[in-house]
């Protein structure tokens, strides 16, 4: 028996809100200023690098904003691309060579992140500014690639189709214009794939992203390659527009531009480094004080912005936006504190687990042993977690009830065995444990407040088709279909905790207790049969925590299994049927709750007595 | 010398200490017990002004939130963290001239001297570094760290977490001739051992006071209600 | 043997210098883990001091010097407070950033007062030199060698054996339980960056006045000296040491017989490799405790 959807299915992507309509408002703005302002040869010129520049910050947004990988690279990246593809248009039409020279420099951005991977933040940064350096040399010395002296080169091949020729100013507009939402389109296509909130994930707290089957290493090779190949791409365009380069173009003050564009910008959308590049290519050329000074005005911008406006310009709109929604909220007299208003319904038939009826234990640990140091956190435990039962696990601060757990799912070393479903599978593999069907939850609650609250229920979905890159841009129909298929079941687990009126909501807005049972949907929305739970009740109050054994006796009803840790003895008596005793690492006993807390050893355990 | 008025502390919407109001008297060894999330390491993170509070916490006179786990340190309050937190890289040496930091320059009537007295073990293993110590080595580090300024006030939480029985009899023991005369305010699970030593003992329960008195009146079955419920 | 000798002087001067420069912001990572992009442009701005005071304002050359460290030291505490100070409790990128933004100004500062033509410091070794096998070797570069190796056994003096550098390794391992124990947080950060300002600026007196010098004097110098604390082991100060001088031989000894005209880039070359490869220095450094 299962509560079938009764509200209306969305249609639109999390975070992908109209974005046809802002890409139609930026193309009406850039032909606005083109045919006002475009008659001027020095404005027709700015309203190009304008698009330029916005598609080198856009780039950087997705490597730096999205990905959160700190590069100095991105203005090499743009250089690159521009001598290679005038290197490759001496002999291929101009067509043919920005293509090859996108592809180049996507591969050695590709490289670049995977012989790096296991590089911290720092030594990566660090090694993003060597390679920046080697593109410099490059360009200076090596003449015979670029056909140049010291990196000086003359006579590219202009872009010329269907008898229109892109070398002047007026004419490279259109050209600019359709290569800006060109790349603006490919940003949209994104948002209506998991990629943006998955590599959001992989930024935030890879750990946790981990354990919900998220390949980060896919997802920042993949970011990485796309924003340089944006660079890479529109350096391209660049070189066969104006038919010349020079090495000083993209060179360390670009570097730090971009920085300061999407910081000013605001580094939350690709709109930020729109703003950010019209900034960074107008205020100049309107306030001679800022031409006079650049770099001192850019250098102490870029320090006030950090310092008291992080999220940029963009960022006044989210100012604005959440204060609209605190007065909505206060009108509308709800009280956002407590969740111990709640009916609990049942588990709604798309969340039910498919179970395994063959195996009787779906978990077993055998000499399950954890060593920090010289400390033996778990010693020797060997435990079994039986299909369709609620196992509870106790024991007194620094038992190790947290460490056992962390141990199963693989986020601290351990010795021992364990299995799944009779199976032995080596320790420390979180896809293992996903594919099994076992979610986890932790002692706060690591929801990401970065995202919205259906995005980072989304995040733990078992249908893993169709989410990178090149499937948002190559297959967006195939995409979105299971995209929407996703929306649905994530609705379901949202409308299921009571959070489903919050599903657009960033989840920072949200109280404790409500990111609790964000927690717990994210948990079952990914065809989860196994259920571990590390002190879910922790911060709530006495109401709340009923509640809450609600809603794990609905999940227990539907067949899931649950082994829960924690330390509310009533919670624990009500909903377990069998509890484990933990002490000082070791196991001392497993009884219902009925018979377990009579016996001597687990009062002595509990008061230190011996 | 320590006084808690009214004393919440909440992270965010989560209160973890309710209007909780005791004293510790100068010279006096207060145990504070209480089972996981009572709220024990809150109220010491507050006294050590780590955490924002509520309501009120004087050391000899003045409000703890005015000055700063700093200035407390320099003014005589020690904290022996939970879970021992030894400067990992430095050696068993150098972790207690950490210590001496909050001297500023005073002489200390025990230091590092007087520490290897109390716990001979660590004088055989001077120079080596923090991170091969055994947790129990590790322990009486910390307390030694602590006690090398003859602190006025010694905050100690929960020492025997993580420690096997025989070590943890071994802890007390030194900290029982030790703490002779120093007013400390001790926080701990393991009700036995704080219960020999202190005067008095104050039960937290859900971040609220539950039971304060002489340790007599806190029997095995009072506790087990205490900690355990019904 | 002569052009063998001379290289190899060049490399170790060379080498001295980017260890400097790694020091430079090794001093603020270790009291506050975090890592300063301004360096390069603070060695720049050292030289420029110098060379305005000694042109300019005719002052004596040691007078000059003198003046131009302690300009920098305090330049070092305006820094922290811009940065570290107003950015407490904030992720370590916005820090960074904050850096950036620092390099940014003092870069427009020198352009807009001295401009980018090549300027000229005076020292009074400029251009003396002793003939040793065939080679001609200035004094200068002996005197940064030597200056580098006080001060490496300087610093680790100081870490190693004072309460200041025990109180900030303590505080680069575990912050919280350093200020338990009274140590003036605040008060030491704006030490540790008036200290790698210094360091700075030694630096930049050092190398500006071997030659003539423009605005891009510090740049390579600070990437120099990154790489050197990647590979000798990032936060050690003897692999800073260790790290500069294999990075030095590579670019000025090395390759100043092979890939001459791309000899800048095989430092770099042999940095990817080494993280490719190894993904850590090759002494004990602060990623042994995962502290990166």
């Amino acid at each position: 028996m299962g509560v079938s959807s009764s509200f209306e299915r969305r249609t639109s992507a999390p975070g992908a809100k109209n974005n046809i309509r802002n890409i139609g408002i930026f193309a009406v703005i850039a032909v606005a200023l083109e045919l006002l302002i475009g008659d001027s040869l020095t404005q027709a010129n700015l309203v190009n690098l304008w698009m330029f520049y916005a598609c080198v910050s856009i780039g950087f947004y997705y490597l730096f904003g999205v990905s959160g990988q700190f590069a100095f690279s991105q203005a090499a990246m743009t250089g690159v691309g521009a001598y290679t593809s005038a290197w490759a248009s001496r002999d291929l039409p101009v067509i043919p060579a920005i293509i090859f020279a996108t592809v180049v420099t996507a591969v050695i951005g590709g490289v670049f992140v995977l012989a790096l991977r296991k590089a911290s933040h720092f030594y990566f940064g660090i090694g993003t500014l060597a390679l920046s350096e080697t593109y410099h040399i490059l360009a200076i010395q090596w003449n015979s690639f670029t056909g140049g002296e010291g990196g000086e080169v003359y006579g590219i091949k202009g872009l010329s189709l269907f008898g229109i020729d892109f070398t002047t100013d007026k004419s490279a507009f259109w050209l600019m214009l359709v290569v800006a939402c060109g790349v603006l389109t490919v940003g949209a296509m994104l948002e209506r794939s998991p990629v943006i909130r998955e590599s959001k994930a992989t930024r935030d707290q890879r750990t946790v992203a981990d354990t919900l089957g998220i390949p980060h290493l896919r997802s920042r090779v993949t970011m990485f390659m796309l924003g340089s190949a944006m660079a890479g791409f529109v350096g391209a365009v660049y070189s066969h527009w104006k038919m010349g380069l020079s090495p000083n173009t993209f060179g360390l003050e670009l570097g730090l531009g971009v920085f300061l564009m999407v910081i000013l910008g605001g580094l939350t959308s690709k709109w930020g480094a729109v703003l950010g590049a019209a900034f960074y290519v107008w205020v100049p050329e309107l306030i001679s004080f800022v031409e006079e000074f650049k770099l001192m005005v850019y250098g102490g911008i870029l320090l006030i912005v950090i310092i008291r406006l992080p999220e940029g310009l963009i960022g006044i709109e989210h100012v604005v936006m959440s204060r609209v929604h605190k007065r909505r909220h206060a009108a509308s007299g709800e009280t956002p504190t407590s969740i111990s208003e709640r009916v609990v319904t049942d588990l709604p038939d798309s969340l039910k687990p498919v179970l395994n009826n063959v195996e009787s234990t779906i978990l077993a640990t055998e000499a399950m042993t954890v060593r920090f140091g010289g400390n033996t956190a778990v010693n020797n435990v060997s435990l079994e977690l039986k299909s369709g039962e609620v196992l509870g696990l106790v024991g007194p601060n620094g038992s190790g009830k947290s460490t056992f757990l962390n141990a199963v799912t693989g986020v601290v070393a351990a010795e021992g065995k364990l299995s799944i479903y009779g199976q032995q599978i080596p320790l420390g593999n979180a896809n293992a444990l996903k594919k099994a069907g076992i979610s986890r939850t932790y002692q706060s609650p690591q929801t990401y407040l970065k995202l919205t609250c259906l995005e980072d229920v989304l995040l733990s979905t078992s249908d893993r088709k169709f989410t990178g890159i090149a499937a948002a841009v190559l297959r967006p129909f195939a995409t979105l279909k299971h995209e929407r298929a996703r929306w649905a079941i994530a609705e379901d687990a949202l409308e299921w905790v009571g959070l489903r009126h919050l599903a657009d909501t960033k989840v920072a807005q949200l109280t404790y207790g409500q990111r609790r049972l964000l927690e717990l949907a994210r948990a079952i929305a990914g065809k989860t049969s196994t259920l571990l739970l590390d002190e879910p009740s922790a911060g709530l109050n006495a109401s709340e925590t009923e509640v809450l054994g609600e809603y794990l006796m609905k999940l227990h009803a539907a067949g899931v299994s649950i082994l829960i840790v924690d330390h509310k003895v009533d919670f624990l008596n009500s909903i377990c049927d069998r509890i484990a005793v933990l002490n000082v690492g070791n196991l001392i006993t497993i009884g219902t709750p009925d018979t377990v807390w009579d016996d001597s050893r687990v009062v002595d355990a509990y008061l230190g007595t011996q | 010398m320590l006084k808690l008025s009214n004393l919440s502390v909440n992270y965010g919407v989560v209160r973890a200490l309710n209007d909780v109001s005791f004293e510790v008297p100068e010279g006096h060894i207060t145990a504070l017990l209480g089972s996981n999330g009572a709220g024990k390491t809150s109220l010491l993170r507050a006294v050590s002004g780590l955490v924002p509070y509520l309501g009120s916490i004087t050391f000899d006179g003045t409000e703890a939130s005015k000055l700063g786990p700093e200035h407390l340190a320099r003014a005589g309050v020690l904290q022996v963290p939970e879970g021992r937190r030894i400067v990992a890289d430095l050696t068993v040496v150098e972790n207690l001239k950490l210590g001496l930091t909050a001297l500023g320059g005073r002489v200390s009537k025990v230091d590092i001297d007087g520490v290897f007295e109390i716990f001979p073990a660590l004088a055989g293993m001077k120079e080596r570094e923090g991170w091969m110590l055994s947790g129990g080595e590790q322990q009486m580090l910390a307390i030694g760290r602590a006690l090398v300024t003859a602190p006025r006030l010694l905050l100690l939480d929960e020492p025997s977490l993580g420690l096997a029985p025989v070590i943890i009899k071994a802890v007390y023991e030194a900290l029982a001739t030790v703490l002779k005369g120093t007013t400390v305010l001790l926080v701990e699970q393991s009700t036995a051992n704080a219960l020999s030593l202190c005067n008095e003992a104050v039960v937290l329960a859900q971040g609220n006071v539950s039971a304060k008195g002489a340790p007599s009146i806190f029997t095995r079955d009072f506790l087990a209600k205490a900690y355990l419920g019904g | 043997m002569g052009f063998f000798i001379e290289n190899l002087i060049n490399a170790l001067s060379y080498g001295a210098a980017i260890t400097l420069a790694a020091f430079s912001f090794m001093v603020p990572l270790k009291a506050t883990n975090i890592v300063s992009f301004a360096q390069g442009d603070f060695i720049s701005l050292s030289a420029f001091i110098g060379a305005w005071l000694i042109t300019d304002k005719g002052w004596n050359w040691s007078i000059a010097y003198g003046a131009t460290l302690v300009i920098m030291f305090g330049a070092g505490v305006v820094f922290e407070r811009l940065t570290h100070g107003s950015l407490r409790g904030r992720p370590v990128d916005e820090v960074i950033i904050a850096t950036l933004g620092v390099a940014f100004i003092i870069r427009g500062f020198i352009s807009r007062w001295r401009g980018a033509n090549p300027q000229s410091l005076e020292s009074p070794l400029r251009g003396k030199f002793f003939t040793f096998a065939g080679a001609a070797i200035p004094y200068q570069r002996l005197v940064i060698i030597g200056v580098t190796i006080v001060v490496t056994l300087v610093l680790y003096y100081v870490f190693q054996r004072t309460a200041f550098g025990l109180q900030l390794r303590a505080l680069a391992t575990d912050p919280e339980v350093a200020r338990l124990h009274g140590v003036r947080t605040t008060r030491l950060a704006i030490i540790a960056f008036g200290i790698s300002s210094f360091l700075c600026g030694l630096t930049g007196l050092l190398v500006g006045s071997l030659t003539s010098f423009d605005i891009g004097l510090g740049f390579a110098i600070m990437l120099g000296g990154f790489c050197a604390a990647i590979i000798g082991g990032w936060g050690s100060i003897a692999g800073a040491f260790v790290g500069g001088l294999v990075l030095a031989l590579i670019e000025r000894l090395f390759g100043a017989y092979y890939f001459t005209h791309f000899r800048e880039m095989l430092p770099l070359v042999f940095l990817f490799l080494f993280i490719a490869v190894r993904q850590r220095g090759i002494f004990r450094g602060a990623e042994s405790y995962g502290r990166l």
